[in-house]
């Protein structure tokens, strides 16, 4: 009991999160904290980026160092935290509107980096903050206040695409599968690289298609079976499933981080520790005399 | 003041602008200050190209339109630019080429000096492209300058390609200088004779920045190519890395202006840089940087716009937007270096002004001082000094027990701390937030803090560079520029001084925080002022007038993408004394 408290305090600020009574967002907050302290990190020690939405307002209740950035603009901002102290464990938190819609080239051009962060997405396939439009997610067909007429575009595929772009570590998890969220989590965050988790998430205010139910009818975990995520094509095939939807790690493969291909950056001491005086410029003033 | 000028004209691709700049060095070595200036449209090939070198034996800070030697590389650099030679001026060119004393008919006053670049190349026992070598040492040779210095720059130029092409540019270049010793024996009127002068450098605004922030202190670049920005980024990642800088061509300008901010905010000096349109992309996280208080250094170098624009022309249209970029209002402070010695003291300057405010520092330059090459004394960072502001260390991070990142202060600057210290937890929060960080939207703490951030301007007052007069204290005329105008209008002084009149120029090199009180002071006692801007609008005098209630009395306004040349303000402003009398 005393330890369960301590735990509850580590990354638990005192604020109360604002979303709506059974989303799905309040399980991937639990199982995030929860593969924090599995992996025994100090809140000092993690840095978490967060984009705009309800899966960005997360900003205020974790205790570690936080950044609350732009819709779809988290990804670069986790990836100069990362370059600039290496020491830390980064994550970026976004939504499917957020990373998927206006993100979206942030996102490809993090997964082909390979820059040592894990991605979480919150793919709830529907906007919920601005009151339930249409999400890059979203089912073909989907009626929404900005659909009356049904999503014509095919939803984005985000596990599909991070494998396209040659991502090393893509995974998808499912709110209503806690635990095996923080599984998932856990080996995200030890990854080195980038780590996509799609989080298959029920908005349980604005779409009545995707909800717990229906989820639960169609989702296995990989875990469960046979599968081994060691090869890329069938990786994508299980990506592309749609009748049935697979959750747990897709693929894992052999990766190098961006990071430690930075020319002129020394690892072993992070730049936001390093002393700064003026630098010597003279061997380059001669190029120029 | 003896001044010797050169122009290149010919297609894109023909090695214009290296030519040029190999002329520039010789200039330099020998001596002499030195301006360039380069044109070309927005193409990789064809179209035509110039580079105009403006040599002279004292201090200059302008190109001009006039010219002494034109080496024509094609019959278009004679139709276009006979007409800017002077009286006993010189056309040099490869009469296999261009036939420019039929082009040139009715120009007695000019002499024309067929060269056969390719041909000496060859039987030099080179390949024809060093043709360029062979008019160089031509010129050279025309103005008596110094066959050695040629060599020196030469071999400095190509050194990475190896001793056979150093040794056949240069026999080039010999064969040049003979060949008009020998053909062209008349003297002409300008000699290139060496100064004994103090040693010089030739920069560019661009590098002149990427030099400032290196000197200050830069830990991270991230850009993405834009014309005419693109060469901070090149000289970044040239010589960046050795110095322990990240540098990080980016995906696109959104991206590399938030990897900027994730430096900064981890605790890094960050910059980054783009045109009109990149900025335009990166409007949005500027008031990030704002509402975070996240150190960050964005240069803007302007080109013509709306836009696309004119890509590779010059123009200051972008004072007013760079001025209220951003939704909601926090500081910010905008520098307008006017001269690659400026470009480097601002650059180290904007990095400390960004850490100690907290707050993003815009510099505003533009293709006329970024592109073009100025003689200076060495850089160097012996005078560069670091200040970080209230940046904790790790000793301080220990002391603390309930760590507000965003406190309320009275000077609007908080003690910051970056993740990896100890007891600092904080959010960074792009939603309005109270002194932890965390979201909070209540009427009170919302004054607060938009007050908390206001004040800190305050505080780095001090530190910025005051209004700048030059010439006579009280004089009849004064000319009001900011940014690159600064270096035509002073030689146009010069001309004006020197035909008797009274001429001074005010300038701004900063922008934000506005001196109202300074500008004000100053109006008030000033006669007639004479706005000089690059742009349509006279974006600068609004600016002043809203500030300070002052309409300046006469606009002179350019903005056809070309920088304004001194004798053209020299007319301007002989026209306009004519129009008052």
């Amino acid at each position: 009991m005393a330890k369960a408290i301590e735990k509850k305090d580590k990354f638990h600020t005192d604020k109360s999160p604002t979303w709506c009574p059974g989303c799905g967002d309040f399980s991937i907050w639990m199982a995030l904290k929860e593969a924090l302290e599995k992996l025994q990190l100090e809140p000092e020690k993690v840095v978490i980026v967060y984009g705009i939405g309800c899966s960005g307002n997360m900003a205020n209740y974790v205790r570690t160092y936080g950044f609350h950035g732009l819709h779809g603009r988290a990804l670069p901002v986790g990836e100069a935290v990362k370059m600039i102290n290496p020491g830390m464990t980064v994550i970026v938190v976004g939504g499917d509107g957020d990373g998927l819609g206006e993100g979206i080239g942030h996102f490809l051009h993090s997964v082909r980096g390979n820059h040592d962060l894990t991605y979480i997405i919150h793919d709830n396939q529907v906007y919920g903050l601005t009151t339930g439009q249409t999400a890059p997610t979203s089912a073909k067909g989907f009626v929404t206040k900005s659909t009356p007429f049904g999503v014509l575009e095919e939803p984005v595929n985000a596990a599909a695409l991070a494998l396209a772009a040659g991502g090393h570590f893509v995974a998808r998890g499912f709110a209503g599968e806690q635990m095996h969220l923080v599984d998932t989590l856990v080996r995200a965050i030890q990854h080195p690289g980038f780590s996509l988790v799609d989080v298959l998430q029920p908005c349980v205010t604005f779409n009545d298609l995707n909800t717990y139910a229906w989820f639960f009818e169609r989702i296995y975990k990989l875990e469960e079976s046979e599968y081994a995520p060691n090869d890329r094509m069938q990786a994508m095939v299980k990506a592309m499933e749609s009748a049935t939807l697979p959750i747990g790690v897709m693929y894992e493969g052999e990766s190098t981080p961006y990071h430690l291909g930075v020319e002129g950056l020394d690892i072993s001491k992070p730049l936001a520790e390093q002393k700064l005086k003026p630098r010597n410029i003279s061997t380059i003033v001669e190029h120029y005399l | 003041m003896e001044e010797i000028t050169l122009k290149i004209g010919g297609i894109a691709g023909a090695g214009i602008k290296s030519t040029g700049e190999i002329f520039a060095k010789i200039c330099l070595r020998s001596g002499w200050h030195v301006f360039d200036y380069t044109e070309y449209p927005s193409l990789i090939r064809g179209g035509h190209n110039t580079y105009h070198v403006r040599a002279a034996t004292e201090p200059i800070w302008s190109t001009v339109q006039y010219i002494h030697i034109l080496i024509a590389l094609n019959e278009e650099a004679v139709r276009l630019h006979l007409e800017h030679v002077i009286e006993g001026g010189v056309v040099v060119y490869d009469p296999s080429v261009v036939d420019a004393e039929k082009l040139g008919r009715g120009r007695s006053d000019v002499r024309f000096c067929a060269v056969p670049f390719a041909e000496l190349a060859i039987s030099s026992g080179g390949i024809e492209k060093m043709g360029n070598m062979v008019s160089i040492g031509a010129v050279v040779g025309l103005l008596h300058g110094s066959l050695k210095i040629t060599k020196s720059v030469i071999a400095d130029i190509f050194a990475t390609k190896g001793e056979q092409i150093v040794s056949q540019n240069e026999v080039a270049a010999e064969a040049g200088y003979e060949y008009v010793q020998e053909h062209f024996s008349e003297p002409f009127a300008w000699t290139l004779h060496e100064l004994d002068a103090p040693e010089q450098m030739l920069v560019a605004g661009n590098e002149a920045l990427g030099f400032g922030a290196l000197a200050g202190g830069v830990q991270f670049y991230a850009g993405y190519p834009m014309t005419p920005s693109s060469s901070i980024l090149h000289f970044m990642a040239k010589y960046g890395p050795k110095q322990g800088v990240v540098v990080k061509h980016a995906s696109d300008e959104i991206g590399a202006v938030n990897m900027c901010i994730g430096a900064g905010f981890a605790g890094a000096r960050a910059m980054t840089a783009s045109s009109g349109g990149g900025f335009s992309l990166m409007v949005e996280s500027l008031g990030l940087a704002g509402i975070t208080e996240t150190p960050i250094v964005i240069t803007e170098v302007q080109r013509g716009g709306p836009a696309t624009g004119l890509p590779t022309w010059t123009e200051q249209a972008d004072l007013r937007f760079v001025a209220h970029a951003s939704q909601g209002e926090f500081p910010r402070v905008l520098l307008a270096p006017a001269s690659v010695e400026e470009c480097f003291t601002h650059a180290a300057l904007a990095l400390n002004l960004a850490e100690i405010a907290q707050t993003p520092v815009l510099i505003l330059s533009d293709k006329l001082l970024a592109e073009s090459q100025k003689s200076t004394e060495p850089f160097t960072s012996k005078h560069v000094a670091i200040d970080r502001g209230k940046l904790m260390t790790t000793r301080e991070a220990n002391r603390q027990k309930d760590y507000h990142r965003y406190e309320i202060t009275e000077d609007g600057i908080s003690p910051r701390a970056v993740p990896g210290l100890p007891n600092t937890l904080f959010l960074a929060n792009s939603d309005e937030h109270d002194t932890y960080g965390y979201s909070e939207e209540n009427a009170e703490n919302r004054t607060a803090m938009v007050d908390k951030r206001a004040r800190k301007l305050e505080q780095i007052k001090d530190l910025l560079p005051k209004p700048i007069i030059i010439g006579p204290k009280q004089a009849d005329y004064t000319f009001i520029t900011w940014g690159s105008t600064m270096g035509p209008v002073l030689d146009a002084m010069r001309i004006l001084e020197a035909e008797g009149h009274s001429v001074q120029m005010y300038r701004l090199p900063v922008i934000l925080p506005f001196p109202s009180e300074e500008v004000t002071q100053f109006l008030e006692t000033t006669t007639q002022t004479i706005l000089v801007e690059n742009n349509s609008e006279g974006q600068l005098g609004g600016l002043i007038r809203e500030k300070t209630g002052y309409e300046l009395d006469v606009h002179m306004l350019k903005y056809d993408g070309r920088p304004f040349f001194p004798e053209e303000i020299v007319q301007n402003f002989l026209a306009m004394i004519e129009e008052a009398h």
